[in-house]
């Protein structure tokens, strides 16, 4: 391997400081052209770069919650949640419900997704609302978010294949719904990369959620769960996060194997 | 979005805007890494001290003071000491700073092959203390002007210009005269052309 540092600049430098040096230069030279030589090759794994960042990012929120409507009691409080969620997981089933405070408007036949392609707001999101110019600010409509009378899962994703489609094992909803698939961008702003078909109230398994664009090995993904305002169509502005009792939204992060 | 610098960062990110260490990973991550594997020649151990490193920035960076240095010397410090104690869990009660210190006993497989292929530069760089090393590696693996190096370590540019120019001097000194001429021949080995006889 062939030295790339300019040898002779470091030299100079070094005679610079200690002309008695003038002597070894030769010496000097050598020590300095195999150092170069010999300089390892780093090879950065960029699934790793991109994983670490997006757990960084998404594993651990400020104080001010990326959804802005959580305090930070509400956040603090979430551990208490999730023990009441076990514990109404230990209760005889029941038909679980995941009810919006306000009634259904109109329902009809839609494609959510491409219904999003059509709405260039929805193409990414920001995190509470702060950002870049083209986030969207999802703050205000996170206020209005719906309580659930039990506390389990409204669906259930298991880690996933690399590829265009994102299956979830099964959701249980009570009124439609839709289900986004967002990945972190390298500016940190999170993307849109896939919403489901409009979610009809019941049990939907193994829901099928064609991406825009393929998943890569070691990435993260967030699926989030939102009711629809009742227009069938998906955009994040307007419909409305699902969340528990607690304030605590119902998403989910996954990693691609 | 325009191009700001560390302390913008921060102060966006103390606002709430996680978006803003997502910019300073991007732009420090490679230069951490870097730094952490010149360090532990083992991409594995590499990647669980920058994982940890970075963990620990986001964790602490509402407490990181402008006024005690730059990011780039906190970020730094974080790192060098995550080394420092991923090695102590192989010696407890000796300082160890790098692979360089480490016996060959305790050496991963690795770490060994990645120091094996430096030849002798590892047996003068061996010769140093960690410190004296990690100026020579700023400026001759990482090719940083004495400016960045004194970004990182702390100091000025002309105390990181001195501190490289003396790590050389006693590199040098402890090579010997006949390290140095091994050194040569293998170097003019290395330059000599490949003839083949017909």
């Amino acid at each position: 391997m062939s030295p790339k540092i300019d040898i002779d600049t470091l030299i100079e430098d070094i005679l610079a400081l200690d002309p008695t040096l003038t002597d070894h230069v030769g010496s000097l030279r050598v020590l300095a052209e195999e150092i170069s030589a010999k300089r390892p090759l780093v090879a950065i794994d960029p699934a790793f770069k991109t994983s670490l960042r997006a757990r960084i990012l998404l594993g651990k929120q400020p104080i001010q919650s990326p959804f802005g409507f959580m305090s930070t009691w509400a956040l603090r409080l979430a551990p208490i949640g999730a023990v009441a969620l076990l514990i109404f997981m230990l209760i005889p089933e029941q038909h679980p419900s995941v009810a919006p405070q306000e009634e259904s408007i109109q329902v009809s036949s839609s494609d959510g997704w491409s219904s999003t392609e059509r709405n260039d707001s929805v193409s990414n999101f920001s995190h509470g609302g702060m950002g870049g110019g083209e986030g969207i600010d999802t703050t205000m409509k996170m206020m209005d978010t719906s309580p659930v009378r039990d506390e389990r899962p409204p669906f259930s994703i298991q880690s996933q294949q690399p590829g265009t489609l994102v299956r979830i094992d099964s959701v249980t909803v009570d009124t439609p719904a839709f289900i986004a698939i967002t990945t972190l961008r390298p500016n940190g702003q999170e993307e849109l990369v896939g919403v489901s078909p409009l979610i009809s109230p019941g049990v939907t398994a193994a829901l099928p959620i064609y991406l825009r664009m393929p998943t890569r090995t070691g990435e993260l993904y967030t699926a989030t769960l939102y009711f629809d305002t009742g227009n069938r169509v998906f955009t994040a502005t307007e419909d409305r996060l699902a969340t528990s009792q607690f304030g605590s939204p119902y998403a989910y992060s996954f990693i691609i194997e | 979005m325009e191009n700001r610098d560390d302390q913008q960062l921060i102060a966006t990110f103390k606002t709430g805007d996680t978006s803003a260490f997502g910019e300073l990973y991007d732009r420090y991550f490679d230069k951490i890494y870097r730094f952490i594997y010149y360090k532990t020649f083992s991409k594995e151990v590499a990647e669980d001290i920058t994982s940890d490193v970075f963990h620990k920035a986001f964790e602490r960076i509402n407490s990181f003071d402008p006024l005690k240095g730059n990011f780039s010397q906190w970020i730094y410090r974080i790192a060098r000491n995550a080394v420092i104690d991923h090695y102590r869990t192989v010696k407890k009660n000796v300082p160890i700073e790098d692979a360089f210190d480490i016996g060959e006993e305790d050496r991963t497989i690795e770490e060994h092959d990645a120091l094996l292929t430096l030849g002798k530069v590892r047996d003068f760089m061996s010769t140093l203390g960690a410190r004296q090393r990690e100026i020579i590696t700023l400026r001759i693996w990482e090719e940083l002007s004495y400016r960045e190096i004194a970004e990182r370590i702390g100091g000025t540019e002309d105390s990181a210009k001195m501190a490289f120019s003396r790590a050389m001097k006693e590199l040098r000194e402890k090579c010997g005269p006949l390290g140095l001429l091994v050194l040569t021949a293998l170097l003019l080995a290395e330059k000599l052309p490949f003839r083949e006889l017909s």
